[in-house]
């Protein structure tokens, strides 16, 4: 890896650097430390002493021009200024916004303005605003509220019918207002509901000198269909933006098209490189093939830091196109807040050197960091892809503009400077080595700066207007609101005549070198988000500086044969010349690949009845030795496990996709959940086993509480979660003290076994820990009828977990702890306020993610009719869209099923289903797929949950259509199938979905999001009635049921009580 | 007012366990707080009552010092910024406990209070032994104005005969060993949940009854997770970024 000394940039001999040395330094820098990178940008974006001066005294004199203009206070700026997301109110306010509009039925949307409007105290907002539309906004809302209100507040007065009469009066027209409010808002965000429209629009600004660039409203296409609609809405934007007078007679000051990629493919990833390079490839040169001929400019836009490499290979190919060559029109839009940026901009001014095309370059502070902070804290990634201090965006913005402005970039890239900051905009100003560039603004903010900043600094500027239906607006919103509807945003300080100038002039260099430290102390980088314990590792395969170690170290167990087998007092038996056994007694099997079983992974032994008893045996006596072990021992144990774990894991992703199929996501968030298990209980042990505490119990003694371990656990482990859960159960058992005899899955005995092999290194005692692999019923009857056993832990369907329990109820000793996870009927509600679009990723993931065969896995998917036709035509969309195959390849989203049993099952259901009902889609099954066992993806719409008679572990999605009137008759029908473990809700409103999580009896409940992937530590995970015994694996009161409570009683303390 | 079931011999009786499931369903949902203040009352009644031993008032009392510490507020869980993960706890549904006859009032009495303090209604057998008990508790169901979530049973037989109904969501015993094993067969020979079994057999040291925990043995727990940026914004996030540490 090579990488970049920022102040190289400068160099007059920089671009003379090979495009492929230039490309070397981009991703490097994707998790480069923060400060020490910063520390290389700040002298870039350090002016000189005379600048830094005349940057103060220009910054003021426009701010101070800004705010005595009259105009200065745009309607949307005080709206945004006084309801902004830092306030329940403006949260609530965008809740309605993005909602209302797009909710088809009466009843629902009437409920949703009810549930936001009657919480939130809009009389404060009163006349804090000089405003009058602002005002007059509120005064709406306070009204509306307390209309919304009475009804609640009267419903048992005697003023009751009088009210109700009034509310039926007001509902319809409360809507209507709202609806038109909402309407106001998206005007003033959307400059025409059609590329026409907004044309003649944009005609006042267009007079005063300003071009623009318009952006078609809607992103991220689900389907091929929604693809095609975006391309033909891009298609005709350039038509028509070309086919205007005006724009072909002035050309400097032609208007452009923004378009955003991931709108024109559903797969726009990393993982389908390929088919973005050559089928989205395809699809965009034909808009540059347009836009050519009728000469409209295009830019590419910006979107999350994984896709950053990947759009820009896509644009080295679109740019080296004979429909390119020699245009100088194709742009593409930079995120200074990304770590990448300055590579990336002397890579494309490298790409435009050698092709000898200028490119027009856009560079923007950013508008997806919250989700990308979110993201790499829930990844556990080393380090954050952008800044995590709003200065240091601003320091990395200058030190780009710097690099765009100096003499050799001149006539390579044209500079777009994107910013409503007054100081960024004369900083540009004044270290501008060429005159070269431009500034663009949104539509609907900084009217009054830019009107200022033509008058000033003579300066062009381009308006960046969203086109397109008010209901596609939120996503759009969603961004302008988070860069500035903080309060602590500049556009809000700008307008706020109580922030004094010389703040909003400091500069931002200025700023950062003021912090103690250069990154932002208060962000705690992924690994620390816990305070107690270090959170799991992981990589991001999207990112080409990350993959490719582990991508080589995965490669070396091509082929490989691992060998497994029993593992008694830290012997690993694999030879059947191993055991002092006739070899008739002796079975041993070989793993075949569940994608292909022509592949063959290695073998396993089985264990015989004395390799049974000698762990029983074993384990037993060696309790009482473990036990007394100090808990400091037993836990360091585990953490070690965990270090060795992320050590290894290369070998156990190649484990993982072997021997149980399971595709690289899968296998990485595998390794991940069994280190985090590791490093929670050991936390949770010491913790709790080191405070022991003396209280007085209810009979007034002082009494001295311990805790220890109960004996021997046995732990019988499923083959979905090999690792995780495995290793889940026995660490728990042994950091409490208990010895534990482990009793893996047949089909995953080889992860088991290395699992195990690992423990030992770790340092547990070789007696603590054994492992009989074989067959699951000889083996678990064998000891959970041994009188020896003091507690099973068990995860499995729930007919297992009955028999488990009859066994050892058998035992004539008392009964033995039983801790079972077992299975559940997993459904998702769906309302109408509810993003159709969201809905769909989370159902897709939540159902077909690790092929069905989760424990939380989505089985059944009720949705309001309402928006059912929508919905399902997007899950059929998204569905065709699903790569079954290979789980080792990036771009495979869906695997095989664990072996034939399943498999026949699974076949069997979608017959028997698709024979009585009707199929919605069934993803189709490529030449990969022949020699393994795989079923295809399969969504199929039922009547009522009651045509379902047990858990189909697979991937196999059943719809079923309520009324908004039947909600209590859905939650009453999930809670009546006896399953209980997770449950899926996605709803725009708090009062409903609070309504169905309070109801329904489950264990794990997700609103908004997918309902698989609990994590550690955070979301405890467990199911109730059918689906288990409690208590929540990963929780903190899971180790509880691993101990007993041991009480002496203190004579001396107890003296005089 | 109470109303004792007579359940005909060796035959499950679906009117009391119906009885006792919609008797679960308003008792779980007034929450711990509540509860908590009706068991209080309980025990401060029971002070009071000179047939009843002492121990048993405080054996609530203690009971729901510890419920206070382990389950009164449900635990905000530390996790990445952007969303909101909840644990909270619940009842598991209809218990059945039971007693041997002049086994222990203050075991019994310890099991009693965990699995209403958890939310969980109770099924038990109507005896002279813990008549009192039960007149005392719906005195404090009767200030507190909630019903109070107990059923009654003829005899301890009675009882029995309810554990193959897979509405019951556990059993507690205070008695002996071989009965232990005997009735853990029963419920183990069930189809349907599987049913906590909390056993009190040392009526010396009341081992069970001095567990601190003992209340989680009757609660199940809830994760609620919530993606609180699902509409957009992370306004604390956001003021995390502007931060000027």
């Amino acid at each position: 890896m090579s990488f970049l000394n920022a102040a190289d940039v400068l160099r007059k001999d920089f671009m003379d650097t090979e495009l492929s040395v230039l490309w070397s330094y981009i991703s490097p820098l994707y998790m480069v430390d923060e400060s020490e990178w910063l520390s290389q940008l700040l002298p870039l974006a350090t002016p000189t002493t005379e600048q830094m001066s005349s940057i103060d005294k220009d910054a003021t004199d426009l701010i101070e021009r800004v705010r005595k203009d009259k105009n200065a206070v745009h309607m949307i700026d005080a709206l945004l200024a006084e309801y902004s997301l830092d306030t329940k109110e403006g949260i609530l306010l965008m809740c309605l916004a993005e909602a209302l509009m797009r909710i088809p039925d009466k009843q629902t949307a009437d409920a949703l303005i009810k549930d936001k409007l009657s919480v939130a105290d809009w009389k404060a907002h009163l006349k804090n605003s000089s405003s009058l539309f602002v005002n007059a906004s509120t005064w709406g809302l306070l009204l509306t509220g307390k209309i919304v209100n009475l009804k609640k507040d009267n419903k048992k007065s005697s003023a009751h019918l009088v009210n109700g009469l009034v509310n039926k009066l007001t509902e319809p027209v409360i809507r209507e207002v709202m609806q038109q409010a909402m309407k106001i808002m998206g005007h003033q965000f959307v400059l025409g509901r059609n590329i026409n429209e907004a044309q003649s629009n944009g005609k006042t600004f267009t007079n005063k000198g300003c071009s623009y660039s318009f952006d078609m409203l809607g992103e991220s296409a689900l389907t091929a269909t929604d693809a095609k609609k975006y391309f033909d809405a891009y298609m005709m934007a350039i038509e028509s933006v070309g086919s205007k007078a005006l724009n072909q007679k002035d050309q400097d000051n032609a208007a452009t098209v923004s378009i955003k990629l991931s709108a024109l493919h559903p797969r726009y990833e990393v993982a389908n490189t390929q088919r973005v390079l050559t089928e989205m490839y395809d699809t965009v040169i034909l808009l540059i093939k347009k836009a050519r001929e009728v000469n409209v400019g295009l830019t590419i836009d910006a979107e999350e830091a994984d896709r950053l490499e990947l759009s820009l290979l896509l644009f080295q190919k679109l740019l080296a196109a004979p429909e390119t060559k020699g245009w100088g029109k194709l742009g593409i839009v930079v995120q200074a807040y990304s770590k990448r940026a300055l590579p990336v901009l002397a890579w494309l001014a490298g790409l435009a050197k050698q092709q000898g095309d200028i490119i027009p370059l856009r560079l923007v502070k950013g508008a997806y960091w919250d989700s990308e902070i979110k993201i790499s804290q829930q990844n556990g990634f080393a380090a954050y892809p952008v800044y995590t201090r709003k200065e240091a965006t601003d320091v990395s913005y200058l030190a780009c503009a710097r690099f765009l402005l100096s003499p050799a970039i001149k006539g390579l890239i044209f500079p777009q400077f994107a910013s409503h900051n007054a100081h960024t905009v004369t900083n540009i100003t004044h270290i501008a080595e060429h005159q070269e560039y431009e500034f663009q603004r949104l539509h609907g903010m900084g009217d009054a700066l830019y009107h200022h900043v033509m008058k000033m600094f003579n300066s062009h500027v381009r308006i960046y207007a969203p086109v397109g239906n008010h209901k596609d607006l939120l996503p759009y919103l969603v961004r302008r609101l988070l860069e500035n509807g903080a309060n602590s945003s500049f556009v809000h300080r700008l307008v706020d005549a109580k922030c004094a100038i010389s703040e909003l002039t400091e500069h931002p260099v200025v700023t950062l070198s003021k912090r103690k430290t250069l990154h932002n102390s208060l962000i705690e980088l992924p690994p620390a988000i816990f305070s107690d314990r270090k959170n799991s590792f992981s990589i991001n395969i999207d990112i080409e500086s990350e993959v490719a170690p582990l991508h080589e170290a995965i490669e070396s167990f091509k082929g490989y044969q691992w060998k497994a087998g029993p593992i008694v007092n830290g012997v690993l038996y694999t030879e059947a010349q191993q055991l002092d056994e006739p070899e008739s007694d002796i079975t041993s099997q070989t793993i075949t690949a569940p994608y292909d079983r022509s592949i063959e992974v290695g073998s396993v032994l089985f264990s015989t009845p004395q390799l049974i008893e000698n762990a029983l045996l074993n384990a037993q006596q060696h309790f009482l030795e473990w036990d007394t072990t100090d808990v400091s021992v037993r836990a360091q144990c585990l953490y070690n496990l965990a270090d060795l774990l992320e050590k290894n894991m290369p070998e156990l992703v190649a484990l993982c996709h072997h021997e149980a199929g399971k595709t690289i996501h899968d296998c990485i968030d595998e390794v991940r959940e069994a280190v985090d298990f590791c490093r929670y209980y050991a936390q949770q042990a010491t913790d709790m086993l080191d405070n022991n505490e003396a209280n007085v119990s209810f009979d007034n003694i002082i009494q001295q509480v311990t805790h220890q371990g109960k004996g021997v656990f046995v732990c019988i482990s499923p083959w979905n979660f090999p690792l995780a859960i495995f290793l889940g159960q026995i660490t728990a058992a042994l950091v409490m003290g208990n010895t534990v005899i482990a009793k893996p899955a047949e089909q995953t005995s080889l992860i088991a076994a290395r699992a195990v092999e690992f423990m030992l290194e770790a340092g547990f005692d070789d007696q603590s820990i054994h492992l009989l692999t074989g067959n699951g019923a000889e083996i678990g009857n064998a000891l959970t009828s041994d009188d020896r056993i003091a507690g099973v832990v068990f995860t499995g369907s729930t007919n297992t977990a009955q028999v488990i329990n009859r066994s050892l109820a058998k035992r004539d000793v008392l009964p033995a702890t039983f801790i079972a996870e077992t299975g559940g009927q997993n459904a998702m509600i769906v309302d109408s306020t509810a993003l159709p679009e969201q809905v769909v990723r989370d159902v897709i993931r939540s159902a077909f993610a690790s092929a069905g065969q989760r424990c939380s896995a989505l089985r059944v998917l009720f949705i309001q009719q309402d928006i059912a036709p929508r919905v399902i035509e997007l899950i059929q969309g998204a569905m065709d869209e699903l790569s079954v195959g290979l789980p080792y390849l990036h771009s495979t989203d869906v695997g095989p099923v664990i072996d034939k049993t399943a498999k026949d099952k699974l076949t069997n259901h979608i017959k028997k289903m698709t024979e009585q009902h009707k199929l919605l889609a069934q993803v189709s099954l490529s030449e990969s797929c022949q020699k393994g066992d795989f079923i295809a993806p399969t969504a199929v719409e039922i009547d009522n949950l009651s045509q379902l008679t047990e858990e189909q572990f697979g991937p196999i999605l059943h719809v079923i259509r309520y009324k908004a009137s039947q909600l209590e008759e859905v939650i009453n029908q999930i809670n009546g199938c006896g399953f209980g473990l997770t449950m899926g809700i996605h709803s725009r409103n708090e009062s409903t979905y609070t309504h169905i999580a309070k109801a329904s009896r489950v264990g794990n409940c997700y609103i908004n999001r997918d309902q698989v992937g609990a994590v550690v530590g955070v979301q405890p995970f467990g199911g109730q009635g059918l689906s288990g015994t409690g208590p929540k694996a990963g929780g903190p009161r899971y180790l509880q049921r691993f101990s007993k409570q041991v009480v002496t009683v203190d004579v001396e303390m107890n003296e005089g009580v | 007012m109470r109303e004792t079931i007579e359940v005909a011999p060796n035959v499950s009786d679906l009117r009391v366990i119906n009885q006792a499931a919609d008797a679960w369903l308003p008792w779980n949902a007034i929450g711990v707080e509540e509860r908590l203040a009706v068991l209080e009352q309980w025990s401060a009644l029971l002070k009071f009552q000179q047939c009843i031993d002492l121990l048993a008032s405080q054996v609530i009392e203690y009971h729901c010092q510890q419920a206070t510490k382990l389950i009164a507020e449900p635990l905000n869980m530390p996790g990445p910024t952007g969303e909101s993960n909840i644990l909270s706890t619940s009842g598991r549904g209809v218990f059945l406990i039971m007693a041997e006859e002049n086994s222990s009032v203050i075991a019994f009495t310890a099991l009693l209070s965990c699995a209403l303090v958890g939310g969980n209604s109770l099924i038990v057998t109507d005896t002279e032994e813990h008549k009192a008990l039960f007149e005392v508790l719906q005195q404090a169901c009767d200030l507190s104005m909630v019903a109070m979530p107990v059923c009654f049973v003829k005899d301890n037989q009675a009882l029995e005969n309810l554990l193959d109904d897979d509405v019951v969501a556990g059993v507690g015993y205070v008695g002996d060993e071989q009965k232990v094993i005997e009735l853990n067969r029963i419920i183990a020979n069930r189809t349907g949940q599987i049913a906590t079994f909390i056993t009190e057999t040392d009526l010396l040291q009341l081992e069970t009854s001095r567990d601190q925990n003992l209340v989680l043995r009757f609660i199940t727990e809830k994760t609620l997770s919530t993606n609180v940026t699902a509409v957009g914004g992370n306004a604390t996030l956001l003021a995390l970024g502007c931060g000027d540490e």
